[in-house]
């Protein structure tokens, strides 16, 4: 299964610029997030072993709200034909 | 009188010429100073020294009696679990920064750097009594699962944003110099229906029994940010648990968002005092994105080179990702 992920995150540093955790040590934010009114773009190609005839394509987009909880926000799903 | 005494300085620091540069020095020394004085504030019932006065000064079981509907939305609210959703944190903050990292002894001026938020109400504590919620989040945080642990939770349980935090600690907060003189001190008719604290809201007086304050202070993001963004300490401290505020204000109004915090988490399909946000999964979260996906099979020559004769089955999609929320997601 070949799988492509992309993650937005909203990443805390210190002041040496090392990634933190601690509300005591984040001092600066690097913001990798999906921001407010725009629209985020991903192209995206892949590739698939040779004599493949067919492939199911899903995208999900997952919400972390910490650690390991997550919700699927929405699927697309589409099944490929290679002739 | 630490706000005189540090206008007192400035002004000598306009006159003094070479003598500025020590007064200036002297000057940002003093700047804890002004930070709000909530002993000022509290009025003659004094700081509480002990937990249940603590407790007694923000009761507000007079405002369930009548609002019984929005006490049920905040009661499913994380306002309503303010601290004990954050033990964890919280402990971590206490114990791994400012005890550890910080070589700092917990006090009152440090404990308000997480409960600033999570319960406003230890600004009207003695320092002893700060101390001691310090310990009992910090037995409750490293020793969940023991019998005394599970009693600090459960005593803990018991401070949160309640409606006297929001309706009139914060209240007064967001907007200080807008509201000339707020108070804590409820009217003695008020006193009488067994409201602890002057009533502070968005809307007008309606039909309620008890004086109103009306601001609009609360029905705007300022209210709001005052936690759920950058906050810095009196000492000069910036704790950035979230950033939403400036996400807010410099991205999302930057586009041309105008909506409210309250707008999107209280009056839109009358979420009311829920105000749900990031836990809630299938509500506000799904509403807040949208995807939208193309997708192409098509067969492509290995590295862009037609000199093998073969294709490679592949597949080119685009993801479009539509953010409608006020802010980034995530946050914090």
């Amino acid at each position: 299964m070949a799988e492509y992920r992309k993650d937005y995150i909203h990443m805390g540093i210190d002041v040496d610029n090392y990634q933190r955790h601690g509300a005591w040590q984040i001092k600066e934010i690097v913001d990798l997030s999906i921001q407010p009114l725009e629209v985020q773009k991903e192209r995206i190609e892949m590739s698939l072993p040779e004599g493949t005839e067919e492939a199911s394509f899903n995208v999900r987009l997952l919400y972390f709200v910490k650690g390991g909880t997550s919700t699927v926000v929405a699927e697309y799903s589409k099944e490929l034909i290679y002739q | 009188m630490g706000n005189q005494a540090g206008f007192h300085k400035w002004k000598l620091l306009k006159n003094a010429g070479l003598a500025g540069a020590v007064v200036l020095m002297t000057l940002s020394l003093a700047l804890p100073a002004f930070a709000f004085d909530y002993e000022k504030w509290i009025g003659k019932e004094g700081m509480a020294d002990t937990f249940d006065e603590l407790l007694a000064q923000y009761d507000s079981s007079a405002c369930e009696k009548c609002h019984a509907a929005i006490h049920g939305e905040w009661k499913e609210s994380f306002h309503a679990v303010s601290i004990i959703s954050s033990l964890k944190s919280i402990t971590g903050f206490y114990t791994k920064g400012i005890q550890s990292e910080w070589g700092r002894e917990f006090s009152l001026a440090e404990s308000v750097k997480c409960l600033d938020c999570h319960i406003p109400q230890v600004n009207t504590a003695t320092e002893r009594l700060s101390r001691e919620i310090g310990d009992m989040i910090i037995l409750s945080g490293t020793k969940p699962d023991s019998a005394e642990g599970k009693a600090a939770k459960a005593k803990l349980e018991k401070l949160s944003i309640n409606c006297v935090v929001c309706h009139n600690l914060k209240a007064n907060m967001a907007a200080i110099g807008y509201l000339k003189q707020p108070t804590k001190e409820p009217t003695d008719a008020d006193k009488a229906l067994g409201i602890t604290a002057r009533v502070y809201t968005g809307h007008s007086k309606g039909n309620a029994p008890h004086s109103v304050t009306e601001t609009n202070g609360m029905k705007n993001s300022v209210f709001c940010e005052q936690c759920h963004g950058i906050w810095v300490s009196p000492d000069g401290e910036k704790i950035q648990c979230n950033s939403l505020s400036g996400s807010y204000e410099d991205s999302y109004r930057a586009r041309g968002g105008y909506k409210t915090c309250q707008d999107c988490h209280m009056w839109e399909k009358d979420r009311g005092h829920r105000m749900p946000g990031g836990h809630d999964f299938d509500g506000i979260v799904k509403e807040s994105m949208v995807m939208d996906v193309d997708a192409l099979a098509i067969q492509r020559f290995p590295d862009n080179s037609s000199a093998s004769g073969k294709w490679i089955p592949s597949v080119v999609a685009s993801v479009r990702i539509t953010s409608t929320a006020g802010h980034r997601i995530p946050d914090g």
